[in-house]
């Protein structure tokens, strides 16, 4: 299952550095473990239009890998 | 400590100057500030000037020999202070405390930045490197992006609206368009603001303050050595508090809507004085971002957390307001040449004080506060100044 995290704050980056603007749009959040540390990281699976709120989580499916994704919950 | 008093302001007017040198604009601002104080150049003892990113965009460090050398002043010490934004504030501070201090006695101040002759992405990355690189930029988050993090916080705790937010930058505008030496002068609406360009949510690019050129600088003077170094008699303005705060430089674990430099640094510039908020008549707050100004006003003690957004709402922020704050138009509109914004700020606060605002003048003006903060409230500058009797 990987690891899920809560979202303390987001914001979609519009205009950027030269190597992320690639990525536009693209989503970076301050998140959240169950232990209360807070990591500032790049979300991926952000598309305009998707409903986003501070209840949204975001998934690290590897945790040794620095890679998380926005979590929707299929079950 | 001695006391201590601006004696001299000078600066450029803020804007886009491409074709314009470092040195052509601290020779006007500095030129301006000594011919203002009514000192001789040889009475000046030493000069710190607020630089951010002259080494990466104009391919030049010690900007302090630069404008010691343009402004013809041989052979004194002199050093630049990087702090990012606050790089300026944190430079008066130095001067200011060199006096108080007794080892100096007359001491020129200022800040200089040029930066809209370079590439929009260059600019964006050399803005970003007051981030924590490894922790925020390799994650793409840009400088606008940190402070769209604190503004989602924000109005997600207090219910600031987004149209809310918008009025921010609405009066800013307001104001620059009285202002001779404003970047911005152009009347802005609410739907302006909220229908521009979109730069990092929920902020548009009527958020977030100009990409400024130019230069300010002051002169400051040991209150009881004035005689001995200027016949100035009127206009000298007295600095009687000083403040400085800080806090780590990445956000994550850092409270996302109250900024701890900025409490830090008021509460020391407030005990010196020995006054509170209550007494201040109008200040030049930091507004790199329409929520920055809202977060630092209640800070600073204007208003009560979460307060600050709606405040401005209701007019208390005006020039006619309970507590007037950015009647220059603030970074967001007069301009943000980052190393000198900080000696911007006092540049404002000394000629409300002196009664020369002209339009913008608030009315009985006695004690103005300048707030400058570096980074995401990473290091913070607060002053503040009394006309002297």
């Amino acid at each position: 299952m990987g690891k899920l995290y809560s979202i303390h704050s987001y914001t979609i980056i519009r205009n950027t550095m030269k190597d992320f603007v690639k990525d536009i749009p693209y989503m970076v959040a301050i998140i959240t473990d169950n232990t209360g540390a807070r990591k500032t990281e790049y979300i991926h699976g952000y598309r305009d239009g998707m409903k986003l709120s501070f209840d949204t989580l975001v998934l690290q499916e590897d945790e040794t890998k620095e890679y998380y994704r926005l979590f929707v919950d299929e079950r | 400590m001695r006391k201590v008093s601006v004696i001299g302001i000078g600066e450029t007017k803020m804007g886009n100057y491409p074709e314009r040198s470092l040195k052509n604009l601290i020779k006007e601002a500095g030129n301006s500030a000594i011919a203002d104080s009514g000192i001789e150049k040889k009475d000046i003892q030493a000069l710190f000037i607020g630089n951010f990113n002259s080494s990466l965009l104009c391919s030049q460090s010690l900007v302090n020999g630069l404008a010691c050398e343009v402004l013809e002043l041989d052979n004194i010490p002199s050093m630049r202070i990087e702090a990012a934004c606050a790089s300026g504030g944190l430079a008066f501070r130095q001067a200011y405390l060199l006096i108080a201090l007794g080892l100096y006695d007359c001491v020129m101040v200022g800040g200089v930045e040029k930066m809209t002759h370079a590439p929009s992405a260059l600019v964006t990355e050399a803005i970003a490197s007051a981030e924590d690189y490894e922790l925020e930029v390799t994650k793409g988050l840009t400088f606008p992006g940190v402070f769209a993090l604190i503004a989602n916080r924000y109005m997600e705790d207090y219910g600031l609206s987004r149209r809310e937010l918008s009025y921010i930058p609405v009066q800013s505008h307001s104001n620059a368009y009285l202002n001779s030496d404003a970047q911005m002068k152009k009347l802005i609406d609410i739907d302006k603001v909220m229908n521009g360009m979109p730069v990092a949510d929920p902020f548009t690019i009527f958020d977030c303050s100009m990409v400024t050129d130019g230069s300010a600088f002051v002169i400051l003077c040991a209150k009881d050595k004035l005689n001995q170094f200027t016949s100035r008699n009127t206009g000298v303005v007295d600095v009687i508090g000083s403040g400085h705060g800080g806090s780590w430089l990445s956000i994550a674990n850092k409270n996302l809507t109250s900024f701890d430099g900025t409490k830090q640094a008021a509460k020391e510039a407030y005990q010196m004085a020995g006054v509170s908020a209550e007494v201040i008549d109008l200040a030049e707050v930091h507004d790199c971002f329409s929520i920055t100004q809202i977060i630092n006003t209640e800070d600073l003690g204007f208003f009560p957390p979460g307060k600050g957004g709606f405040a401005a709402n209701d007019g208390m922020t005006a020039i006619d307001g309970k507590i007037p704050v950015n009647t220059s138009g603030g970074l967001k509109a007069k301009g943000h040449p980052i190393g000198a914004t900080g000696i911007s700020q006092i540049f404002e606060i000394v000629t409300q004080l002196r009664g020369d605002a002209g339009k913008r003048q608030v009315k009985d003006a006695s004690i103005g506060l300048t707030h400058n903060l570096g980074g995401a409230a990473v290091t913070c500058a607060v002053h503040i100044f009394q006309r002297s009797e």
